[in-house]
């Protein structure tokens, strides 16, 4: 079913919504959950999550799109859930390897008591990711926005693990300049 | 900000970019090898590395290699990484007058193993050996001409059923690709133990390495035994002085870097460091705890390279799982130089 048609179901309340939008996205949903929880049942609850946030959601908010609209629901369902079961030292998946080459990107000895707006690093996030080549962005993203292993990245693209993992690392270096350019870093 | 707050940001990344990256299309291109079907264009780079040694050094020396019986042994050669040793050992026996000798390199830890050359078989031994009343802790190398790796493979299995009490076809630490075999006598702490490894030799045959243990010894010489097969490789020594001055260059520079980088000492290694190169080390020399299980290179071009990416998959003291040093090397007016080294899990 057309994105168009499923958005209308939830407009009018009609029950079906959930089914065909389940039908259509389940599985990409549930692979970004899995590559950031790798467990099954909490893959699974986050998806479920996911379907009930995109009820509440839709109205007022109309996607144009619904599979990019989904999945950000998602990945925010799967890192909340995961940073929860970090507290209790459970499970983790790829997230706990993301959050450290990220680090990377940070300085030293970050001030515990800056507050960086939220708004204003995702206005800069985005600026850079359009500065980037097709190629090392696209990498970026598959790592770091939907969390798959770098193995996956280099089969997707069929890519060399080394070219992978060095694009990252160039990337980083570049994201860390960028943040501190636009003095989003001490 | 933290990497959480990043990682969140990232979420906000645009639509448009979002759906590019799944269309897959970036770039097919098959990715680059080293080593195409029929020729072994990677080894011959480990082998270019060293100087030439005839054998020679004194019988005391333990790490010496005596030929053997019907110059079964053409050359040695060895290159050092701390106390590594490269090691490279070139077989005739059995080929043709005309056949070009299939050769090895492999890395192993001298101040652990001792190697010997008993005939055509090539032996790492512990140092410090176990007691006699224990098996013996050993892997053996054999080349097989003319014995593809499946039928040495089948051969080997049958052989084991008369002396093992069980037979199975992966070995206890499989590696990467190929057959591999594990023989044992049963759980108790002193049982037999064999893990077998099946090499093509890109000339037909194969080679069988041979690693045997006992179960108390399953995490640590077995597991040695198992990152050194898996740094085996096999090269032709015809074509050795064919292959272009940056491939020996890129193993000189590798090697010297390595040394370097795990003995924490990136003094050593300064004149190879790029401007501005970021070198992130364990903050201590680790040789000593040090098994390399394998080196993977990749260079952009294979005729014209500019840049290589290079892995060296290792461990510290047998702890489970792997550590790679990932380095990237540019090349320039003849010579590689490293732009950055760091650690990664």
């Amino acid at each position: 079913m057309e994105d168009q048609k499923i958005i209308d179901l939830f407009l009018q309340r009609k029950d079906d919504a959930i089914d065909q939008t389940s039908q259509k996205y389940g599985k990409y949903c549930y692979a970004i959950a899995w590559n950031i929880l790798s467990n099954r049942q909490d893959a699974e609850e986050c998806v479920n999550d996911t379907w009930l946030n995109a009820w509440n959601a839709i109205p007022p908010h109309r996607p144009e799109r619904l599979r990019p609209f989904l999945g950000k629901i998602t990945r925010a369902c799967a890192f909340n859930r995961c940073k929860a079961q970090r507290a209790q030292k459970r499970g983790g998946g790829e997230l706990p390897l993301i959050l450290e080459e990220l680090e990377s990107c940070l300085p030293a000895a970050p001030s515990a008591a800056e507050e960086t707006e939220a708004a204003a690093l995702e206005d800069s996030v985005s600026r850079f990711l359009h500065t980037l080549p097709e190629q090392e962005c696209s990498i970026f993203l598959r790592r770091y926005w939907f969390a798959e292993p770098l193995s996956e990245i280099a089969r997707r693209y069929g890519l060399n693990l080394n070219t992978v993992k060095s694009s990252l690392h160039r990337s980083r270096g570049k994201l860390k300049r960028h943040l501190e350019r636009e003095e989003l870093l001490p | 900000m933290n990497e959480e707050q990043l990682f969140m940001a990232i979420g906000a990344a645009d639509d448009a970019l979002l759906r590019r990256s799944e269309s897959g299309t970036v770039n097919r291109k098959p990715s680059k090898r080293w080593v195409k079907a029929g020729a072994a264009a990677a080894c011959l780079a480990l082998l270019a590395t060293a100087a030439l040694y005839l054998p020679g050094s004194g019988p005391d020396d333990p790490n010496s290699i005596s030929p053997g019986p019907a110059q079964s042994v053409v050359s040695q050669t060895g290159a050092s990484v701390g106390s590594f040793h490269l090691f490279a050992v070139c077989y005739a026996a059995g080929l043709p007058e005309n056949a070009a000798p299939p050769d090895f390199a492999l890395y192993y830890n001298d101040s652990i193993y001792a190697s010997r050359q008993d005939g055509a078989v090539f032996s790492l031994v512990p140092l410090d050996a176990p007691p006699a009343s224990l098996p013996e802790c050993k892997l053996q190398i054999t080349h097989r001409p003319g014995v593809a790796p499946e039928e040495a493979a089948a051969q080997l299995r049958t052989e084991l059923s008369a002396s093992y009490d069980t037979v199975s076809d992966s070995a206890q630490w499989p590696l990467s690709g190929g057959a591999s075999l594990h023989a044992g006598n049963g759980t108790d702490w002193d049982a037999a133990q064999l893990d077998a490894w099946f090499a093509d030799d890109l000339q037909g045959g194969s080679f069988v390495l041979v690693s045997t243990y006992f179960t108390e010894a399953t995490e640590g010489h077995g597991l040695r035994f198992a990152d050194i097969a898996n740094t085996f490789r096999v090269s032709n020594a015809a074509a050795l002085d064919a292959s272009p001055l940056w491939v020996a260059s890129l193993y000189e520079t590798t090697e010297a870097v390595m040394d370097a980088f795990f003995a924490d000492a990136p003094r050593k290694a300064a004149a190879l460091l790029a401007s501005g190169a970021s070198f992130d080390t364990y903050g201590r020399d680790v040789r000593d705890e040090l098994s390399i299980a394998g080196l993977n290179y990749t260079v952009d071009n294979d005729e014209t390279p500019s840049t290589a990416i290079v892995s060296v998959a290792h461990r510290l003291d047998l702890e489970d799982s792997m550590t790679y040093l990932t380095m990237e090397l540019t090349y320039q007016d003849g010579s590689w130089q490293v732009a950055w080294a760091m650690l990664e899990k």
